[in-house]
């Protein structure tokens, strides 16, 4: 599994969270390097051509959005941002510029290694979007514009078309809700979100997911959307 | 009656307040050149030489060698200095002595008349003003400026004095030095030029200087002296309760109608009250008939004198002047009632009907003094009745018009005799509508009239039959009463109305004032209802506003600040700061002032002495209304700062707990997998891990807990709402309370297609999460949690219910207040008490409801949220 040109690259100032990091990681099998400032981090970014980045957003020296601002000049790595949970429009900055996942601090080690390992996964894989997507009750097809479910074909208008493949697109990713109303209606709509609350609403009852318990179409409140492929 | 042996409180009281006040030593001598001034200065020196501090305010040396000698080298208190008609003097420097606050002041010349611009018109009240400060004053007067000595002792030299000083202050001095020089060596002192005269009074004062005038002052120096020191003798023995010849204290009550010299009767009846050690008052009865303007001002100044003099003023409202005042005085245990001479009324006299005749006849019971007008008085010139106002007139002229037309009719039909009918029922129309006045004119112009155009000869005033003689006699007569009967009938009417409004619009501002609750509410209604009841700006500042009050200039700031600590009035037409456009009042409730009462005299004209006492009672309900929401403010502050303090002890006690609770257990169990690794079988290692990961989430929502509450404590917490739809919400709160919910059953009931919420997304969730951790951790092993959502109109219910204890009925409201915990002594597995209180600031900020309600079926708790849903729902589905 473990990367030998790329290992992980964390960028924290806290001592006990690399520690508790670095020994999670290694024990998995991966290469780890460790920063304590923003610009200690930028720099091995550019020299250690990691993996992926694990990145706080509270850095003594820069800012965390700005330390991500300049990675995403330079390298289109995964970056999973640490952040406190009351924090969501922080987290909202962060994907939008171009943050890849985030996790709220306090946080178990199974959760990050998940997101670890989805992350890693992704990059190695194909390295863009998923086109299409077939767990054997749901069956989505961007290319004919298709989605069935249990085998009969389901009617979507061409927003919540969109609105899913995007998700789908970015399996298991948060997609904050300007980047789907940016997408979807453009950009003079980003911050009409009753039309994705209302699109959400219907596109799970098509797809047959109940809303308090969803399956496949997560809200995480005051952040966006998360697609979930359902694992037997 | 009081008990032999029981102090009479006023005595102690006056005894008692030396304590505060400074004390009064007064220097009084019978004429001007006596060496009152001297004779302080010498008795100062005395004290400054035993050390003790003495500071010279003011001394009016008149430029004398030997008087300037004794100021050497005492501290002396610059003047002031003042601009008057572009000329430069000096003053007494009231403000600085105040600053200074010398424990002991000479200020010469007590009588002495203080130059416009200052804050009082007169040097007593300067004085009274260092006394109620603390300090001692030492003064000196001659005894001539007496108030009630006044007509004594004009009588005597035939010199008014205006310079007249109340005697309330001498009377409360703590000394009387009685500086006396023979009349003989007076007259040599002012022969050798050795008294001071002021150049344009030298005339009156050659006069005034005689052997004989200075003799009966000299005698009447004494004389004052003489009854003080009776008076402290009484004093002293009403103090310490012995019983003294005085059963009942008897009662002066002085009658005044603002018409004879008042004045005189007022300082009569002020020195017998003296001589007697009675108390008194002064009495005047509105009869409703508005008097004249001199009148008034006679009043107001009676009325003030009467104040300065230490009387009570009383005024009564009705018709029947002496029934009214005997009544009073019947109920008011008044031995003595004092009254002038009645006008000089030599009709009314011949029938017994004067005031003195009718007091005499009905008053029997009770000692009667009549006080002969005093001499220097203007002989009063006949007045002829003026003009009634032509509106009157009017009425007048067109009535009798009226009775000639129908009296020209009923001549056909009716004889003659019957006709004069017609012309007194015109009178008495008139007499009924308007007043005496104009129904005279009525009459007299109907008898022309009916004389006129009805008898014998016709279209002539000469009457040829002694019927019609007669008739037209006994038509002036009937005419004249029924036309008195009537007015004074219309009198008590307007009379008894007038105490109806007064009444009415006590009772409408009292009930206003009752429903207020803040110092502000109190404020506006009282401004807004005085204003209109008065027709004039009326200003209410609360004591404690007066500093802030922008509204205020310099000198009604000053006269605010003065009635607010003197307790008396200030600015117009009052002694103190008299020239303003405003009046002050104190707004005084049980000796405290809770503020002061601004009106502005300028749409009134004059302020006539009716209006302000309609208005002082109204003040009166002001200022219970300002110390009752004092009273409640201050109650309300301990309350506030009592609720403070338990919370705080409340916080501190849970943070001690439940910080260091989960902390000795992650301690204690971490310590124990290091120390104790190979000793550890896999089941207790594993058992110890979970406790620490089990704390440590405790421990983080438990800060996330505080966090919450000091936001939502400070009101820093700001709404970032967002549309949401209700199941998203409750999706996040379930997600994140899986862990707890586990091993229970879940039954959720959400509606289908519920509205949006539009609400801070984060809070609601937190709300929803801290209910589903409650009910998660009081549900008994494998119990059921019901989480319901539905619509109502125009909200959004969300209701959580578990199988737990439940809540006792009367813990359901307390259970959302800051650290309740249920009352068991353990919290542990029950949280911090601060859960519920979030739910509720958080919900309520979004203008939500959240409450405990009875257990449904036989259940637990039962947790009710409401959270209101906007009244448009958002545009554009069809973007959709």
């Amino acid at each position: 599994m473990s990367n030998a040109a790329g290992g992980i690259l964390i960028i924290d100032d806290e001592v006990r969270i690399r520690r508790f990091l670095r020994i999670s990681l290694q024990t998995e099998g991966y290469q780890v390097n460790e920063a304590a400032t923003g610009g200690d981090g930028l720099a091995l970014a550019r020299t250690s051509q990691p993996a992926l980045i694990v990145l706080d957003l509270g850095l003594p020296d820069l800012d965390g959005q700005e330390v991500l601002a300049r990675i995403r000049e330079i390298s289109t790595v995964p970056v999973i941002i640490l952040s406190v949970r009351d924090d969501e429009g922080e987290k909202v900055r962060a994907l939008d510029h171009g943050a890849n996942d985030y996790v709220t601090k306090p946080f178990g080690v199974q959760e990050f290694l998940a997101r670890v390992r989805r992350h890693l996964g992704h990059s190695n894989d194909t390295g863009g979007p998923l086109n299409e997507y077939d767990d054997g009750h749901l069956r989505f097809d961007l290319a004919r514009h298709q989605v069935e479910l249990a085998g009969t074909p389901v009617k979507l208008t061409p927003k919540e078309f969109s609105v899913l493949g995007m998700l789908i697109g970015n399996a298991d990713r948060v997609i904050t809700q300007q980047q789907l109303l940016r997408q979807v209606w453009g950009e003079s709509h980003q911050h009409d979100n009753h039309y994705l609350r209302i699109l959400i609403g219907r596109l799970r009852q098509k797809l047959g997911d109940d809303p308090v318990a969803p399956t496949y179409l997560h809200t995480e409140p005051g952040v966006g959307y998360r697609f979930e492929p359902r694992s037997d | 009656m009081k008990a032999p042996t029981t102090p009479d409180p006023d005595a102690l009281l006056a005894v008692s307040d030396d304590a505060s006040r400074g004390r009064l030593k007064i220097f009084i001598g019978a004429a001007p050149g006596v060496g009152k001034t001297y004779a302080m200065l010498q008795a100062a020196r005395e004290l400054a030489r035993q050390g003790q501090p003495v500071l010279l305010g003011v001394i009016e040396s008149h430029g004398r060698a030997e008087t300037e000698a004794l100021c050497a080298d005492l501290p002396r208190l610059p003047l002031r200095p003042i601009q008057y008609r572009g000329r430069d003097f000096h003053e007494f420097d009231l403000q600085g002595a105040l600053q200074q606050h010398p424990p002991l002041i000479l200020v010469d010349e007590l009588a002495h008349r203080n130059l416009p611009g200052s804050l009082h018109p007169r040097r007593y009240q300067d004085i009274e003003d260092l006394l109620a400060a603390g300090i001692d004053v030492w003064t000196t007067v001659n005894v001539q400026h007496l108030e009630s000595l006044n007509d004594h002792i004009a009588r005597i030299t035939g010199v008014r004095m205006r310079e007249t000083i109340p005697d309330a202050l001498v009377q409360s001095a703590r000394d009387l030095m009685l500086v006396d020089l023979p009349p003989d060596q007076l007259l040599e002192r002012l022969r050798q030029g050795k008294v001071y005269v002021p150049e344009q009074a030298r005339a009156a004062m050659d006069h005034f200087f005689n052997r004989g005038n200075l003799t009966a002052l000299r005698e009447l120096a004494l004389q004052t002296v003489a009854n003080r020191i009776d008076h402290d003798v009484f004093t002293t023995m009403a103090s310490q309760g012995v019983d003294g010849p005085w059963p009942v204290r008897p009662r002066l009550l002085v009658l005044v109608d603002g018409r004879g010299n008042d004045k005189a009767v007022v300082r009569a009846a002020a020195r017998m009250a003296q001589r007697r050690r009675a108390p008194w008052s002064t009495l005047w009865v509105d009869t409703g008939q508005s008097p004249p303007d001199t009148q008034k001002q006679n009043l107001e100044a009676v009325f003030r004198l009467t104040e300065q003099l230490g009387g009570d003023i009383v005024t009564l409202h009705g018709h029947d002047v002496v029934g009214m005042a005997l009544n009073h005085a019947r109920h008011h245990n008044v031995t003595g009632i004092v009254f002038g001479r009645s006008r000089h009324r030599p009709l009314a006299g011949l029938f017994g009907r004067t005031l003195s005749q009718k007091l005499m006849r009905r008053g029997q019971d009770f000692e009667l003094t009549c006080i002969a007008n005093a001499p220097p008085r203007h002989r009063r010139r006949w007045r002829a009745p003026g003009w009634p106002p032509a509106r009157q007139l009017w009425l007048a002229l067109s009535v009798v018009a009226a009775s000639v037309l129908a009296a020209t009719v009923a001549d056909h039909f009716l004889a003659l005799p019957n006709l004069s009918l017609i012309f007194l029922t015109g009178v008495l129309l008139v007499a009924s509508r308007t007043g005496m006045r104009a129904a005279t004119f009525a009459a007299v112009l109907s008898l022309l009239t009916y004389n006129f155009f009805f008898t014998e000869p016709y279209y002539s005033l000469a009457i040829y039959h002694t019927q019609d003689i007669l008739t037209v006699a006994f038509f002036l007569v009937i005419a004249l009463v029924t036309g008195r009967l009537a007015s004074r009938l219309r009198n008590q009417i307007v009379n008894l109305r007038r105490i109806g409004d007064h009444n009415r619009s006590l009772l409408t501002l009292s009930r206003r004032l009752g429903e207020a609750t803040g110092l502000q509410d109190v404020r506006r209604e009282a401004e807004a209802y005085l204003s209109r009841e008065f027709d004039s700006r009326i200003q209410v500042v609360p004591a404690q506003e007066l500093d802030r009050n922008a509204d205020l200039d310099g000198a009604l700031r000053s006269a605010a600040q003065w009635a607010l600590e003197s307790g008396k009035h200030a600015g117009q037409g009052s002694d103190t700061l008299g020239n303003l456009l405003q009046r002050v009042m104190p707004l005084r409730f049980r000796d405290q002032s809770f503020g002061v009462l601004i009106l502005d005299t300028r749409s009134l004209g004059d302020v006539d002495a009716a209006v302000l006492s309609h208005l002082e009672t109204l003040a009166n309900q002001v200022a219970l209304a300002l110390w009752r929401v004092q009273l409640s403010a201050t109650l309300e502050a301990s309350r506030v700062a009592e609720e403070t303090e338990r919370l705080r002890s409340a916080l501190l006690s849970s943070i001690s707990h439940d910080l260091r609770t989960p902390l000795s257990s992650m301690i204690g169990a971490a310590s124990s997998l290091r120390d104790q690794a190979s000793l550890l079988s896999e089941e207790h290692r594993r058992e110890l891990l979970d406790a620490i990961l089990n704390e440590g989430h405790r421990l983080n929502s438990y800060i996330q807990n505080l966090l919450d509450m000091t936001r939502l404590g400070h009101g820093t917490l700001k709404l970032a709402r967002d549309w949401i739809a209700p199941a998203d919400l409750i999706a996040a709160a379930l997600k994140r309370t899986a862990p707890l919910t586990a091993s229970l059953t879940l039954h959720r009931q959400v509606d289908a297609d519920l509205p949006l919420l539009f609400v801070h997304p984060a809070l609601i969730e937190q709300a929803l999460v801290n209910l589903i951790e409650n009910a998660a951790k009081f549900s008994p092993p494998g119990g059921e949690i019901t989480l319901t959502a539905r619509a109502d109109t125009g909200r959004i219910v969300v209701e959580i219910s578990d199988q737990g204890p439940g809540i006792p009925e009367h813990q359901r409201e307390k259970v959302f207040d800051m650290f309740f915990t249920g009352g068991d002594g353990d919290r542990g597995p029950y949280g911090s008490g601060l859960g519920l209180a979030i739910c509720r600031g958080m919900v309520g900020a979004h203008g939500g409801t959240i409450e405990a309600l009875p257990p449904i079926n036989g259940g637990g708790a039962h947790i009710v949220i409401t959270l209101p849903l906007m009244e448009q729902q958002p545009e554009g589905t069809s973007h959709v």
